[in-house]
């Protein structure tokens, strides 16, 4: 591992040398890298809002036009649940008034979509893990408990949908609240438990959680932690955030990350997906952002091309790249679109 | 070049000679000289009267007849003389002076004709003749300007003839053409009737034009030329000229065709040959150069020339051809002075190829010749560059001997610097600024400067370097020299302004980046960072490929805490070159970006070049990674790196860091011993108590909590925070000190209210204190907050159950055992000790909702005398009975209030008759009334009862008792197989009415239990039992012992109680005696099987 390691940073700090190197195809292709399908986006993320409580069939319809546009074959739904607010008809939790995970589901089906289906998640998740390991634990337990229930109350009507795909785990994986051995031990039991429950629900299906980094764990340690996690649980897919739109690294830097995650996922016979950014983050709190310029987009496209083993995902194609995000995102949209058939 | 203009201008003047000599010829014959028209001129008016004419003619006709024949005769002389006799006497007779000016001219006396021109055209201005001989005799004299003027004056006579009109402009213009007026010259050319096809008129035009920079229509005039030409000579000219046109617009090719072609018409012309040679030589063709000039040289060896080619031979450069061709000379100059020259050639030629031994032979060979100054100056020079200082040193004052010369002076100074005499060397450059000019004082004092600045003699050199400046005001390297030596005079701002005008005034581009670069740094080093940002931007834009410029500006825009501006540059530095420093300062700027993870491959990376790091960068690195590691949590690389750091120089916060680590990693001992050996007065306050903080945590861990608690307080006294009086909290609560806890935790919450920590430590310090209200305020403030502390739910259940408060508690033991699924459980054991938590939890419900309890029970017994009672029943001992039922109620509120437990019961009691199962109506005894359980660890009851008769042997009478039982192992554990069983009861039980009657009772039971499935309890046991009543009656004490097995079934549980109901199955086979007043065996034994079913919910 040390030994891989320090072939990263040879490369990192070898600075615009490894950018080159990165970028160019040639060189990726001497260098045994995976062939990922190109630099195109696959799919993206849909995060249900409570205004999409609201939509009608058509407005789906009209989405999912957006997305054959595209040529997305894939979708992940970030949730299903935001904390006690159901995007699918529950007795238990209050409800959106057109519950569209259905309609969704449908849309999918007929656009020949695949579908990971997003548990629940719980805004207080980043506060709630940054505390006393055993608390975590507990709270973590409550978040397994509670996806478990969610999960086998879906799962009847979701095997029905050719579409539906998997699960997305909703519990992000980032690069700082894990380190700690202990913190590290109950996050991957909760994983573990998880994913296992899930397979056994529906088995033939697909586990997919997502990741990032912020810089804070050194690239060695980084892989190393996510080859634990993916050796101690069944998750199937890596899904990784670039963080390039949120600002937590820089697209020079993502290369640093994803060459060990590359491995990680290879090693334990996984897929990685990279999440492209397509958003240029305005403000944390509250969250505000705007479509991402086509220049950086496109940088971003090209250096997860040479690490993705399962393709490109977007975060996310309908806020920043569709006319429904305004101006800038159909400018967005057409930049790409323009891209994809250039190529 | 000058060489062949020369050669061909003078042609025209040739040709003229040549044109007019024809003329002269006829003129002196007497023929009509250019016309025999101009001779009718000289014929005007005369004065005298007819016959004085006549004598005159006869007097001078026989001067005149004869001067004729000796001209014809060729005797020009004698025909001079008579013509001088005859103009003697006929001073007016301009035919004969015409005649007379001819013999001069063709006797070459120039200065004769041009009398003899001026007299005749005293009388006859317009007399052609006189005009064009005083011209040519002007010319031959040199007189070119006024022979200009007779030939123009000549042609612009009306009665001139078209053939001398066309000599005269010719003469005319290739005069003006030597003048080199060459408007003038053209001018002329223009009155040129009928120019045709004349090679002449062509190449004069040709050479007017070229005079007056018309080059391109002078090389069509040449071209005309060389079309006109019909001999190979004007061929030959019009090829030099075209060559030297080319050679004047610097058109190479062109001269070189032109010269090549000149050339092949006359290979031998030498003149051709230069030509050729010189182009080549302006095209930095040396090898043709060379080439063409040998061959100019053997055809034509001059001097020159042979040192031209020397000199081509040199920038070849050929030097061996060189030398041997000096040496070739040498043999050939026998005078001293040119045997001096070459020698001196020699040396240099020498020189140039390196052989500095025969160079100095050379030129001390010329110094023997002459020992001048020059040529002892070229000695020492070859010395100083062969490496022989001391020969050069000791020639140059050689040389002074000879001159004093400033320029000696400093070149010796020079070399003396550089053979470390500083002293000898200052005093030279001294010597030099005496008389020299001030070019060389500018130097001189330059260098004394730096010689002191190299002594270190700062202030010296600032004077010295100050005084050059004031030579060279604007001298951008002396304001440099200036800034360096004020930097180390400790005058930074002085040292920046300096540099600043160094900067300002430099002129050079490859200066100015150096300069805005060090400009940067000097800023860079006084602190003045956007200023210094300003410099390097400036130095980068003239060399912006320098990655040491990106790394100090990155260093500056660091320091402004410019982090991606920073890294940016510094990435850039990398890209372009590998400095360990800039790899740092990468890691650094990820550091202070909070980007630990990217710093620490390039802190490593640089770790790794360690050697090219300074001492100080070294401990940086280490202790910086320290700090990256311990973020990432890797205590184990941290304390390491630390450690390394430590090891390089003792340092007490790194030490301090490392305790940290150590502490962390479970290396107390090791963590006290670093902070043992950490100064406290070498770290800034707040370390200080940093270092006491870890001293007490780790003293805690050791058990030392009388050091741990000092150590904490001192740390209080010095700066008081919240986690500290946790800390000092908790040392008290493990010291079992839980009243001391409480202010500390009390301080602790307050001061931090929202730290639930803190608040659960006093929670539970309070509960402690059995100050359950408290505790349970505190427990429900937490749990409000965070639900995640699942220890919280039972106990403030718990405490709300001490505080009667049992509606809560059962809330919150319900809510206890709602969480069943989120306790951790790894294990087995952890998973058995859930269950058992829980069951305690259920049971605790089961109590605090528990408000009606019934018991009935049914005993048969072989042993017929026997007078025993239901075992282990409330109520059983003082009245013997083998049947029974009752009814108890727990009044809410006052029932249960935390473990005191207060009934109200109601019962009837009956025997069976003797060996049967029937019951003995006479014996049904009725009962109602209250027993309280006053102690919540003891199960101690007080017990009043009302007995009222149902049956005949029944009594109405008041019962008071006092019951007590402890066991072990007689409740269900649940989820465990088996366990100890042990049971002991007592009862004393005084009846009211008179006499009063006592009874009492005890029994003990030591078995083993089996649980099965925590339904099924078998518990096979020994048991022993006594009833004593007083006063005696028969058979109505006794003392029991046997063997037996309880088989219990247990049932009606829900979620949040156990099971309620229960049937015991109690069966002995028991031994007794009955027992005598004062409480002596009788004798009376009885045997025999006893059976009793007690069935409860």
């Amino acid at each position: 591992m040390r030994k891989d390691l320090l072939g990263i940073i040879n490369q990192v700090v070898a600075g615009v040398a490894l950018a080159c190197l990165l970028f160019s195809p040639t060189a990726a292709a001497a260098g045994g890298r995976p062939t990922s399908p190109g630099p195109r986006l696959q799919g993206t993320f849909l995060q249900l809002t409570a205004a999409q409580g609201n939509w009608q069939p058509a407005d789906w319809a009209r989405l999912f036009g957006y997305f054959k546009g595209l040529h997305l074959s894939q979708l992940v739904i970030q949730w299903t649940v935001y904390d006690d607010l159901a995007f699918y008809p529950a007795k238990d939790l209050r409800q959106v008034a057109n519950p569209p995970l259905a309609t969704i589901l449908q849309q999918a089906d007929a656009a020949g979509l695949q579908v990971l289906v997003g548990l629940a998640h719980d805004s207080g998740y980043w506060e709630k893990i940054h505390r006393d390991p055993a608390l975590v634990e507990v709270y973590l337990r409550r978040l397994r408990l509670r996806d478990e229930a969610i999960a086998k109350h879906l799962a009847p009507q979701l095997v029905s949908h050719p579409s539906f795909r998997g699960w997305y785990i909703t519990q992000e994986v980032d690069d700082v609240n894990w380190q700690a051995a202990p913190a590290r031990q109950v996050f991957f039991v909760f994983l573990r438990d998880l994913s296992a429950f899930l397979h056994q629900l529906t088995p033939d299906t697909r586990v997919a959680i997502s990741g990032f980094a912020n810089g804070r764990t050194d690239p060695g340690s980084f892989g190393h932690f996510w080859q634990s996690l993916l050796g101690e649980t069944t998750i199937d897919d890596v899904l990784f955030q670039d963080g390039v739109g949120a600002g937590k690294l820089h697209p020079e830097e993502m290369p640093v990350y994803l060459e060990p995650l590359r491995q990680a996922t290879q090693a334990q016979k996984r897929k990685l997906q990279v999440v492209v950014e397509l958003f240029q983050q305005v403000s944390e709190r509250p969250f505000r952002a705007r479509p991402a310029p086509w220049v950086r987009v496109a940088r971003q496209l090209e250096i997860a091309g040479h690490f993705a083993t399962g393709g490109l995902l977007a975060f996310s194609v309908p806020e920043y790249m569709t006319p429904l995000g305004g101006p800038e995102a159909e400018k967005l949209n057409k930049a790409y679109r323009q891209y994809i058939e250039a190529r | 070049m000058r060489r062949i203009l020369a050669a061909y201008r003078l042609l025209p003047l040739s040709l003229a000679l040549v044109l007019v000599l024809p003329g002269l010829a006829k003129a002196s014959q007497g023929q009509e000289v250019t016309g025999s028209g101009y001779l009718e001129q000289l014929k005007g008016p005369r004065q005298e009267g007819w016959l004085r004419r006549q004598i005159d003619q006869f007097r001078s006709f026989a001067r005149l007849d004869r001067a004729n024949r000796l001209l014809k005769e060729g005797k020009l002389s004698e025909a001079r003389q008579e013509l001088e006799g005859y103009l003697a006497t006929a001073p007016k007779d301009y035919e004969a002076r015409y005649d007379y000016l001819v013999i001069l001219f063709k006797m070459k006396d120039y200065q004769g004709t041009i009398q003899q021109a001026d007299l005749i055209l005293q009388g006859h201005p317009r007399f052609v003749p006189a005009l064009l001989y005083r011209g040519l005799a002007r010319q031959a004299l040199g007189h070119f300007d006024k022979a200009q003027q007779d030939f123009q004056a000549a042609a612009a006579q009306t009665q001139i003839t078209p053939k001398d009109r066309r000599f005269a402009l010719d003469m005319a213009a290739d005069l003006a053409l030597r003048l080199k007026n060459y408007a003038l010259a053209l001018s002329d050319l223009e009155q040129i009737k009928e120019p045709g096809a004349d090679f002449n008129f062509s190449y004069r035009r040709g050479l007017a034009l070229e005079g007056l920079g018309r080059l391109a229509e002078a090389e069509q005039a040449y071209h005309r030329a060389l079309q006109q030409a019909g001999t190979d000579q004007e061929r030959l000219r019009a090829y030099l000229a075209l060559g030297e046109l080319a050679r004047q617009r610097q058109d190479w090719p062109a001269a070189s065709l032109a010269f090549k072609a000149a050339r092949d018409l006359e290979p031998d012309n030498p003149e051709v040959w230069w030509a050729l040679a010189q182009v080549a030589y302006a095209r930095k063709d040396y090898a043709a150069s060379a080439r063409y000039m040998d061959r100019m040289v053997t055809l034509q060896p001059t001097p020159q020339d042979r040192d031209f080619l020397i000199n081509v031979l040199g920038l070849l450069p050929d030097y061996r051809q060189v030398t041997e061709r000096l040496s070739r000379l040498l043999t050939e100059a026998p005078a001293p002075e040119e045997r001096y020259r070459i020698y001196t050639e020699l040396g240099q030629a020498y020189n140039k190829w390196g052989k500095f031994a025969e160079a100095t032979w050379a030129l001390q060979e010329a110094a023997k010749i002459k020992a001048d100054l020059p040529t002892l100056e070229a000695l020492a020079q070859t010395q100083e560059r062969s490496g022989h200082l001391a020969q050069a040193i000791a020639t140059y004052r050689e040389a002074l001997k000879c001159q004093t010369s400033p320029q000696i002076h400093l070149k010796l100074g020079t070399l003396l610097e550089k053979q470390g005499d500083y002293q000898g060397a200052v005093y030279q450059l001294e010597q030099a600024t005496a008389g020299g000019g001030p070019g060389l004082r500018l130097t001189a004092y330059k260098q004394v400067g730096f010689i002191y600045y190299r002594l270190g003699n700062f202030a010296e050199a600032q004077r010295f370097l100050e005084k050059a400046l004031a030579l060279q005001p604007n001298n951008p390297e002396l304001y440099q020299a200036l800034a360096e030596t004020a930097l180390k005079l400790k005058a930074p701002a002085q040292a920046l302004a300096y540099q600043k005008k160094a900067v300002e005034l430099t002129s050079r581009p490859e200066a100015a980046g150096p300069g805005w670069e060090r400009l940067g740094s000097m800023a860079l080093q006084l602190g003045r960072y956007q200023e210094a940002i300003d410099y390097f931007q400036r130095a980068l834009a003239l060399e912006p490929s320098r990655s040491e410029i990106r790394q100090n500006l990155g260093i500056a825009l660091f320091k402004l805490e410019k982090w991606p501006e920073a890294l940016e540059q510094f990435q850039q530095a990398l890209a372009g070159r590998r400095f360990p420093r800039t790899l740092v300062y990468v890691g650094l700027v990820y550091q202070k970006m909070n980007k630990p993870g990217l710093a620490i491959p390039y802190l490593e990376q640089a770790l790794g070049e360690a050697a090219r790091l300074t001492p100080a960068e070294h401990r940086e690195v280490l202790s910086t990674l320290g700090y990256l590691y311990a973020d990432e949590k890797e205590y184990a690389r941290a304390a390491r790196a630390w450690s390394q750091a430590l090891a390089l120089q003792p340092d007490p916060v790194v030490a301090l860091d490392l305790a940290k680590m150590q502490r962390r990693l479970g290396q107390t001992q090791e963590a006290l011993a670093t902070l043992e050996g950490i100064n406290p007065a070498q770290l800034p306050p707040v370390l200080r108590v940093e270092r006491l903080d870890e001293m007490g945590a780790n003293l805690q861990t050791e058990k030392q909590s009388a050091k741990a608690l000092a150590a904490l307080t001192q740390a209080n006294q010095m700066e008081g925070t919240p986690d500290r009086d946790y800390r000092i909290g908790l040392i008290h609560q493990d010291e079992r000190q839980a009243p001391a806890a409480i202010p500390f935790f009390q301080k602790a919450t307050a001061q931090d209210p929202g730290n639930n920590k803190y608040k659960v430590a006093l929670g539970y310090a309070y509960l402690n204190r059995r100050d359950y209200r408290d505790a349970a305020r505190l427990f429900e403030e937490v749990l409000k907050n965070d639900p995640d502390y699942l220890k919280l739910y039972p106990d403030l259940a718990y405490c709300y159950m001490h505080e009667v408060k049992n509606d809560q508690a059962v809330t919150w033991f319900k809510r206890a055992i709602d969480n069943q699924p989120l306790y951790p459980v790894a294990s087995e054991e952890e998973a058995e000790r859930l269950h058992q938590e829980l069951y305690r939890y259920r049971k605790e419900v089961s109590k605090l909702t528990n408000q009606y309890n019934f018991t009935a029970y049914l005993s048969y017994q072989t042993a017929k005398p026997s007078q025993s009672v239901a075992p282990g029943m409330l109520g059983g001992g003082a009245i013997p009975s083998q049947g029974g039922a009752e009814f108890a109620y727990t009044p809410p509120k006052i029932g249960f209030r935390d473990e005191r437990i207060f009934q109200v019961f109601t019962r009837v009691l009956w025997n069976i008759k003797p060996g049967s199962m029937r019951f003995d109506e006479d014996s049904f005894q009725g009962g109602v009334g209250v027993r309280y359980k006053p102690l919540q660890t003891q199960n101690l009851y007080v017990w009043g009862e009302r007995l009222f008769k149902m049956g005949d042997k029944s009594q109405n009478n008041w019962l008071l008792r006092l019951l007590y039982s402890w066991d072990y192992g007689y409740d269900l554990k649940p989820g465990k197989a088996r366990w100890d069983y042990t049971f002991l009861y007592g009862d004393a039980a005084y009846f009211t009415n008179a006499p009063g009657t006592w009874a009492y009772y005890g029994e003990i039971r030591q078995g083993i239990t089996f649980n099965f499935n925590d339904k099924v309890l078998l518990t096979p046991h020994l048991v022993a039992d006594a009833r004593y009543e007083d006063p005696h009656t028969t058979n109505s004490s006794y003392l029991e012992e046997g063997v037996g097995v309880s088989l219990k079934f247990l049932f009606w549980q829900t979620k949040y109680t156990i099971d309620k109901g229960s049937f015991e199955l109690l069966a002995y086979y028991k031994h007794g005696n009955f027992l005598n007043r004062g409480f002596g065996v009788s004798g009376s034994k009885y045997d025999g099987f006893f059976l009793t079913g007690i069935f409860h919910f």
